[in-house]
């Protein structure tokens, strides 16, 4: 089993297993235009601290059977495991979905995705803009406009 | 601190489209960037039904700016039919890909209320009509605006124009999907005696549409059905090898048609999935052994009113198919359950239908599903052997006694009576639910009287 290196934005190398850095099709897709390399792959836009937490989840799921059911993957609801992986502050759970999507590994980015949405379910507008410290920019009029259009929807 | 409106848009609308409705409706309040992304995915899919029809229908002929009629793709019009509001309606939905309209109207939708969709929806995708009577005003309409219609499916007793097949199969290129349960095709079905060169002229017209995946055709003249397989089952003009229809999965004909219709057909459409034929009355096990041979995929095929299959045919059909073949519908086929007596398994009896007359009980199968079709492809060799040959001893003499029973079945039927095991078949009716698109239903066969079959694997095709 050969190995890869892997270069994070605050020059920090981690070594991988081919297979394990294969879960990203960025990476998976450099190798092949490559070849055999020695050299390290950089990953400009990834920091160490997120780097180490996408190799973990690529680790654990090195062997998943790749979906490509679109439906499929976006139903299923997100594992134990994975939901434990996700138990972490705001900041790096966005910096986790920013990497997934630069780094093109789709299911993580699912996992990142289902568990904002998560977050959101069953909440007020006001309670979302306190969870994700958003500011409300609408006038009131606005907001009475856009909650009469969609009146309809909330029976649904 | 990263914050959730800082995700890049792209990142915020997959977020967005893994929430129900209800919360993407509170999301529209949370500012302006969520609202832009998320008022999209509450208008894209319409269903619309009276509680919140009308609500929903000014909302949208009073909104300018955004105008959100051009949020709809989807729209489900299960509304009581009123043409001005239905018309006027469509006339803001310029980017709708999905049209339903079941239909609910005593009287069928007219050509001129049906000609204006097209100009309205030119982007029209899937098109489902209940009940409509489709004239050449439309039909010219649809074939100048919607290029883009990959599915039709008109029910319900519907009327078409004889060259609907000609002007959707050259102006609509991604046409692939066609379900049409005719009440009338002008010029086709009325008695004249030179209604079959227009019926052969639209059965020619339907094999130029080469890329057709899924047809059914319900209701359709017998000569025009017999012309079309035969049509089908020579080679395509254009090329001198290969099926008329290469890429055909599903037909579903609901005609008259033989042996000698049916058997060139399938040999040359060896990637079919789904073959149903209802009314080919004097199908014999010779179109059995044809599917067995020449359609390595087939997944479910699905007879009725075919007399003249046999119990051997049927098990020599099972027993000859992949393990793909998951549904053989014999409904009104009246083959006995004897060759199957000791593999059908315990609590069968819902899969039978039972007849009574005034002499005795006379019980027919219905359907095999993938648990009986298991069991008849574990029987060894021998055991099939002998159970065959018992049977064939045992069912040969009383045929003759046959056609006068059912007659007499029929009779009986009329005057109110039920058949035995059906309160039995309903009590299943739920736990198989998932093969109601093989229509299970229990009332006694009436050849007259068609009942559609859907094919709802092409579902996929197109949700989104």
């Amino acid at each position: 089993m050969s190995n890869v290196r892997l270069l994070s934005s605050d020059n920090e190398e981690f070594v991988v297993q081919k297979e394990v850095a294969e879960r990203s099709v960025l990476i998976k897709n450099m190798l092949e235009d490559v070849g055999e390399t020695d050299s390290a792959i950089p990953l400009p836009n990834v920091t160490a601290k997120v780097l180490k937490k996408v190799i973990e989840w690529c680790d654990h799921h090195s062997s998943d059977p790749v979906t490509t059911d679109e439906t499929e993957r976006r139903t299923t609801d997100i594992d134990e495991w994975d939901q434990k992986f996700m138990e972490v502050d705001q900041e790096t759970l966005f910096d986790i979905i920013l990497a997934a999507n630069y780094l093109d590994i789709k299911p993580l980015l699912d996992v990142g995705c289902k568990t904002v949405a998560n977050m959101i379910k069953g909440k007020t507008a006001e309670e979302i803009r306190k969870i994700f410290n958003i500011v409300n920019d609408f006038t009131p009029e606005e907001e009475a406009q856009i909650r009469k259009e969609n009146e309809w929807a909330e029976d649904r | 601190m990263n914050k959730l409106d800082d995700l890049p848009t792209e990142i915020l609308s997959l977020v967005l489209q893994y929430i129900d409705i209800r919360d993407q409706t509170n999301c529209t309040l949370v500012n302006k960037q969520f609202h832009t992304l998320t008022n999209p995915l509450i208008w894209r899919c319409l269903i619309l039904d009276p509680p919140i029809s009308d609500k929903v229908t000014t909302t949208i002929l009073h909104s300018t700016s955004p105008a959100l009629g051009r949020h709809v793709r989807c729209l489900l019009y299960f509304v009581p039919f009123d043409s001005q509001a239905f018309l006027s309606l469509l006339e803001c939905l310029p980017l709708l890909e999905i049209l339903n309209v079941p239909g609910f109207t005593r009287r069928n939708i007219e050509d001129d209320v049906m000609q204006h969709i097209p100009r309205f929806c030119p982007q029209l995708k899937v098109l489902f009509l209940n009940k409509v009577d489709i004239g050449q005003r439309t039909l010219t309409s649809l074939a100048h605006h919607c290029h883009q219609l990959n599915l039709i499916s008109f029910s319900k007793g519907c009327s078409l124009p004889a060259n609907t097949f000609a002007m959707l199969g050259t102006s609509c290129p991604f046409l692939h999907d066609i379900y049409v349960e005719l009440d009338a095709m002008d010029g086709i079905n009325d008695d004249d005696d030179n209604n079959e060169d227009t019926a052969n002229a639209a059965a020619l017209d339907l094999t130029r549409c080469h890329r057709l995946r899924r047809l059914s055709l319900t209701k359709v003249p017998t000569y025009f059905a017999r012309h079309l397989l035969t049509l089908a089952a020579a080679p395509a003009p254009a090329s001198t090898t290969g099926p008329v229809w290469p890429q055909l999965v599903t037909l579903a004909l609901h005609a008259d048609v033989d042996d000698s219709h049916v058997i060139p057909f399938i040999q040359t459409h060896p990637i079919l999935k789904t073959l149903e034929l209802k009314q080919a009355t004097t199908l014999t096990d010779a179109t059995l052994d044809a599917i067995a041979t020449g359609l390595p995929e087939i997944t479910k095929v699905g007879f009725k009113y075919s007399c003249n299959l046999t119990d051997h045919g049927i098990h020599r059909l099972v027993r000859r198919c992949p393990p793909s073949l998951m549904l053989v519908g014999i409904k009104g086929c009246r083959i006995k359950p004897t060759l199957f007596a000791n593999i059908l398994g315990k609590d069968y009896s819902y899969r039978m239908k039972t007849y009574s007359t005034h002499y005795s009980f006379l019980t027919y199968l219905h359907t095999l599903d993938p648990l009986v079709l298991n069991n008849i492809r574990q029987l060894d060799d021998s055991t099939a052997a002998a159970v065959s040959a018992a049977s064939a001893a045992a069912t040969s003499a009383p045929l003759n006694n046959e056609q006068p029973l059912l007659l007499q079945v029929n009779n009986e039927d009329e005057n109110g009576r039920r058949s035995h095991n059906q309160h039995q078949h309903h009590h299943h009716d739920d736990e198989w639910g998932e093969h109601d698109d093989f229509d299970l239903e229990d009332e006694l066969e009436d050849p007259n009287d068609v009942d559609e079959y859907y094919d709802d694997d092409s579902e996929s095709d197109f949700s989104w």
